[in-house]
């Protein structure tokens, strides 16, 4: 089979087209699509071309002499081969696609500037461009062998959102939903209340993040002092749930409402039952739920003895569970995500299907932060998960549970970066709304203003190009009153705090782009910063973030010349002449400038400082265009099928909780074409997610050498 | 790059933790006092981070030796001058690339790691040499080190962790005082039911790590060694149930408003657990990367740390931003002549905390705007039981690695290496 022809068939199955060339572009830092560009006219010519295909071709003439002139002397035959890597094994292509796990580390070094090391004859720019560009191609191919790798996923901590919720689900501690309508009866016609309350007063460290995400595994790390955390809370938790807390401090009147009840845990048993017999079915339960699958009598046993030895000494049922479920609140098995252990007998480095509960749990936590439900537990232990239609019902009854608000709070907000936008401090000099509480209050009500709309084309199964290019907000009193939207609705006698569906007849306002959240988070205190914003552009809705910069880079203000006074987008023209900065500049500036008229708390203004604002860009992709509403339109027509790409490729990351790599590029496309036959639905994105091949398989981890 | 290098590496680190600790009389045993004074106090490590970089221009004093003249930023070190060596010339880590330059100097400050060897979250970050003088100065005290921090709930732990345990494992910090407090010198419960349920889930985590390998491994050994490490305070406590007392000393419930004031009761914290041999190895972050914004009520300005550092130095925009950076230097600057003060006021038989401590203080940027990390403010101070002679102002060559001085100080807690990170050797010249 010709390379010629594994593209092409690549190439119609993933309904690509052509579009502006770019750089790089996936959030995991692998690097496959902006070769995609390059395909479809590969694949043309090398099928019209007979004999030695134009891909091969191009790796003889521009590649090899550019990893011979830089690479081989390190990476080479002579001797040993720097960190085992021998470059000169390779003559052809198809000895390059045999070998794509080497080639990611090859294109990852590249990417990151790393390689060549500071001591060896530096790559032009567009030569480690075009290398780079050349591992996309290659790393986008199928493995010739013809099997997928659904990557590994490492033992996940919960992230400090899903042990929250997870322990009150746990327990059956009523959750408050911060919001005053039930999503199981759709999107509310009736205005909207948004509030934040916690339920339980458990107070646990910020998680590191990843890519964006709090909930990557490689990243939620457990020092000793949040193990500390973990065993006080455990202990502090049983004491809630078992009925028996002093009061404890909440400001939710649910949760006050709640102290003094035990939960089912630790409901006493009849008089006249065994309480041992009694304990071990109890435990049983529990530990099935706390650990989200069966637990074999071997690990129940210790829980018994837990509880054996609290029952000699107190002599009563509810309170001898006490010691059992505290130890289960801090057992690895509860605190960590840990898939494989039911496949004692596959090798390292195999590929199987997750199990029906793994799979209840990836769902669950997943679209609901919290763990698997008694229905999904249910459906798993009758493998009922493994049919496509009954998953497929599930899913569709958890876009509908109250749990799937999570879902905004956790993935909406981080996707668009403005999950910290509470804490902005913009400028209260030259913004007096932030002087006091109601500048407080507005910043909630932009983050409330992205979440609705999120969940609207949840709940009503809109399309994902509504996130862009919605022609209506969800808007209160004070958020209209910021937008200037005079509309007698929000003025009214009534008109508070209470969130409605807004048509709007003016496309500057109306999705992300338009967000008051969104550039406020994007801006300093006192100015907008279009470099910010284009790299945000680039990063959350085109999916080819710029790569940093490089070390010892000249500043902004130097790079130009003396640069006093000169208005922000003279100064960036000044600092694009410097070429070392221009390579990304020119992808990001055009982008943030275009964004020029939302001042830095999203205010819609014509001028700057007496300056009229000049939002007119063109790109590097040739395009013009003049101001907010241009560039939506560009994003939803010239560039829709890179904005599907790059939510896909966020949703999948936050689903899976690892980076993508090279290898989920096919898993992406998948999704995409599935998005294109169905008119972007929300519920087609989930259910893809939810289908693909990373989302139902596991690569056992292969032992360290 | 290369995963087996790193993981054999981290191995190689942790096994010198247990060989070293084996021999514990002799590890115990003060250095200079020749196996007769056991009494002797014993040697404290501590490390001071602040973000951003510094002035420069401000900050390098002139003259080198013992006749140096003080920089406007370096004045404020005057009542504790002969306590202090002031160490220019040292580069971090030449060559490294990767994200920016605020994590690139934060995470692998005080890493071990060789240059560009990364732990899967693209940094290098393999054990930092704190946590490697806690494996042998640790093993007789309450906890083994303390981290400490003003800021709090970064999701970065790039631009908020120096101290690691080991690739990507980061020993996060305290932040709230009676929180680091109650660590040091709370009572842990030894009951029994607290060592039972450990037991419990000791037992599981034993059963997963056989069934794991790799990465996998890794997050569990995670689990395991926070495990241990509970279990290590509860015997400590248990041990000195009868001798505790933990120090007397008034703390707010939440974090006071003044950063100074939270610098102070943290520092307060530290020294109290050296004083009273409830740790010897203190890690501080003043500030996380890069910087922080709110100098009102200490400075009188409200700019951000990091937009200030961003500056062109030839406009009078950018003089004043310099000046208020330099503002920002001066201000740490005396929160750690404090410490050194308070430390100096702590006698400890015939000397004092300080004497028998070794406090290195510094960013791991020389200049915010150029995010380089060649030439590091660096200052080291006490006397390191005597193996610290201070007064003086040391230039190096230009190019020596700030590794060098690491293996320094490591020798100085008697942990003997002959590489860490890009050494090139022991770092000449601390001692007269």
């Amino acid at each position: 089979m010709s390379i010629g022809y594994l593209q092409l068939k690549i190439e119609i199955s993933a309904g690509n087209f052509p579009m502006p060339r770019r750089l790089r572009n996936f959030p995991s830092g692998c690097l496959h699509r902006s070769a995609r560009n390059h395909w479809l006219l590969l694949v043309v010519v090398g099928v019209l071309l007979p004999g030695p295909t134009l891909a091969e071709d191009r790796f003889q003439k521009s590649i090899a002499p550019l990893l011979r002139q830089h690479c081989v002397k390190c990476h080479g035959q002579k001797g040993e081969p720097m960190g085992e890597i021998d470059l000169t094994k390779y003559r052809t292509t198809s000895d390059v696609v045999i070998a794509q796990p080497v080639w990611a580390k090859v294109a990852k070094a590249l990417q990151s500037h790393a390689m060549p090391p500071e001591s060896e004859p530096q790559l032009a720019l567009a030569d480690r461009d075009q290398l780079v560009e050349w591992a996309d191609e290659i790393l986008a191919k199928p493995a010739p062998n013809g099997r997928r790798d659904p990557g590994h996923v490492v033992p996940r901590r919960l992230n400090r959102v899903e042990y929250n919720f997870t322990v009150q689900d746990l327990f059956g501690i009523p959750r408050g939903f911060q919001r005053n309508y039930n999503p199981q009866s759709g999107f509310p016609k009736t205005p909207i209340r948004m509030t934040r309350k916690t339920t339980l007063p458990i107070y646990l460290p910020v998680d590191g993040s990843d890519h964006g995400f709090d909930n990557i595994g490689e990243v939620l790390t457990l020092p000793p002092h949040l193990m500390e955390k973990y065993l006080a809370t455990a202990t502090q938790l049983v004491e809630i749930a078992s009925g028996s807390a002093p009061k404890i401090a909440s400001t939710s009147s649910r949760a006050r409402g709640f102290v003094g009840q035990e939960t089912w845990v630790f409901r006493d048993i009849p008089k006249n039952a065994d309480p041992r017999t009694e304990a071990a079915t109890r435990l049983r339960d529990f530990l099935t739920k706390a650990f989200r699958r069966p637990v074999s009598d071997e690990e129940l046993r210790p829980y018994l003895g837990l509880f054996d030895q609290a029952y000699k000494e107190e002599g009563s049922f509810p309170a001898a569970l006490k010691l059992p479920v505290r130890a289960a609140l801090v057992s690895p098995h509860f605190l960590f995500r840990i898939e494989g252990l039911a496949d004692a007998s596959s090798k390292p480095g195999q590929v199987i299907p997750v199990t029906d509960y793994e799979l209840a749990t990836r769902l669950s936590y997943f679209l609901w932060s919290t763990m698997p439900d008694e229905q999904l537990l249910r459906f798993a232990q009758r493998g009922d998960l493994q049919k496509p239609e009954e998953l497929a019902k599930q899913v569709r009854r958890m876009l509908r549970d109250p749990k799937i608000l999570a879902f905004s709070d956790t993935f909406l907000t981080q996707w668009l970066q403005i999950e910290t936008v509470e804490s902005a401090k913009p400028d209260p000099e030259l913004f007096p709304i932030f002087r006091g509480q109601p500048g407080h209050m507005l910043l909630n009500y932009m983050l409330d203003e992205s979440k609705l709309l999120f969940e609207y084309i949840l709940l009503e199964d809109k399309s994902i190009l509504d996130l862009v290019g919605a022609e209506y907000a969800f808007l209160n009193r004070p958020l209209a009153e910021h937008y200037r939207i005079f509309e007698p609705r929000f003025h009214g006698p009534k008109a508070g705090r209470e969130f409605v569906r807004y048509e709007l007849d003016d496309p500057r306002r109306g999705g992300v782009l338009t967000f008051a959240a969104v550039h406020t988070a994007t801006s300093q205190s006192t100015r907008t910063s279009p470099v910010a914003r284009g790299k945000w552009v680039l990063e959350v809705l085109l999916g080819s973030p710029p790569p940093p910069p490089p070390p010892n880079v000249a500043e902004l203000e130097e790079a130009g010349g003396a640069a006093e006074n000169l208005p922000l987008r003279k100064k960036l023209e000044l600092h694009r002449q410097n070429p070392d900065c221009a390579a990304c500049h020119n992808r990001m500036d055009p982008l943030g400038l275009a964004l020029e008229n939302f001042d830095p708390i999203g205010q819609w203004r014509e001028q700057e400082s007496g300056l009229v604002i000049d939002a007119a860009v063109k790109l590097p992709d040739g395009t013009s265009l003049n101001g907010p509403v241009d560039l939506k339109e560009y994003l939803l027509k010239a560039r829709r099928d890179d904005f599907v790409r790059c939510l896909v490729e966020h949703m999948l990351t936050f689903a899976l909780g690892r980076p993508l790599e090279y290898y989920d590029a096919a898993a992406v496309n998948e999704i995409k074409q599935k998005l294109e036959a169905d008119d972007y639905r929300f519920s087609t994105l989930v259910l893809g997610i939810v289908d693909s091949y990373p989302f139902q398989h596991r690569r056992t981890e292969e032992p360290s050498p | 790059m290369n995963d087996s290098a790193r993981i054999s590496r981290r191995t190689v680190l942790k096994g010198l933790g247990v060989t070293i600790g084996l021999p514990v009389l002799e590890a115990m045993t003060p250095r200079v006092s020749l196996g007769a004074a056991t009494e002797k106090p014993p040697l404290r490590l501590m490390i001071v981070y602040v973000p951003g970089g510094v002035n420069k221009e401000e900050w390098t004093p002139t003259g080198t030796g013992r006749d140096w003249k003080p920089s406007r930023t370096l004045a404020s070190l005057e009542p504790v001058r002969e306590h202090c060596l002031i160490l220019s010339g040292l580069d971090s880590r030449q060559g490294e690339t990767g994200d920016n330059g605020h994590p690139l100097g934060c995470a692998p400050f005080l890493s071990t790691a060789p240059i560009n060897e990364r732990d899967r979250g693209g940094f290098c970050t393999d054990i930092s040499i704190d946590q490697l003088a806690a494996q042998k100065l640790g093993q007789r005290t309450r906890l083994p080190s303390l981290e400490l921090g003003c800021d709090v709930d970064s999701s970065d732990l790039h631009y908020s962790n120096i101290s690691w345990r080991g690739p990507g494992a980061p020993m996060g910090k305290e932040y709230y005082p009676r929180s680091a407090f109650s660590r040091l010198f709370g009572n842990v419960r030894s009951d029994r039911r607290q060592k039972s349920v450990l037991d419990v889930v000791m037992g599981e985590a034993a059963s997963l790590r056989k069934r794991f390998g790799g990465p996998d491994q890794q997050k569990l050994d995670e689990y395991f060694e926070s495990i241990r490490s509970i279990e290590r305070r509860i015997e400590f406590a248990e041990k000195d149930a009868q001798t505790h007392r933990p120090p007397e000393i008034d703390l707010p419930q939440a974090v006071p408003e003044r950063y100074s004031e939270h610098i102070r009761l943290l520092n307060e914290i530290a020294v109290l657990g050296f004083q009273q041999d409830a740790t010897r190895v203190c890690t501080f972050m003043f500030g996380d990367e890069p910087g922080r914004g709110g100098w009102e009520p200490e400075l009188g300005f409200k700019d951000h740390h990091h937009s200030l550092a961003h500056l062109d130095p030839r406009t009078d925009e950018g003089r004043e931003k310099l000046e208020k950076i330099a503002q920002i230097d001066g201000f740490f600057l005396k929160q750690f002549v404090h410490l050194l003060e308070r430390m100096k006021s702590i006698h400890e038989g015939e000397s004092t905390l300080l004497d028998n401590s070794m406090i290195l203080y510094g960013s791991g940027l020389e200049w915010g705007r150029k995010h380089n990390r060649e030439n590091l403010p660096l200052i080291l101070a006490g006397a390191g039981r005597g193996t610290l002679s201070g007064g003086r102002h040391i230039e190096y060559p230009r190019g020596t690695p700030v590794a060098n001085l690491h293996l320094a100080l490591l020798d100085r807690v008697g942990v003997k290496l002959d590489r860490v990170a890009d050494s090139t050797g022991h770092l000449p010249g601390l001692t007269v």
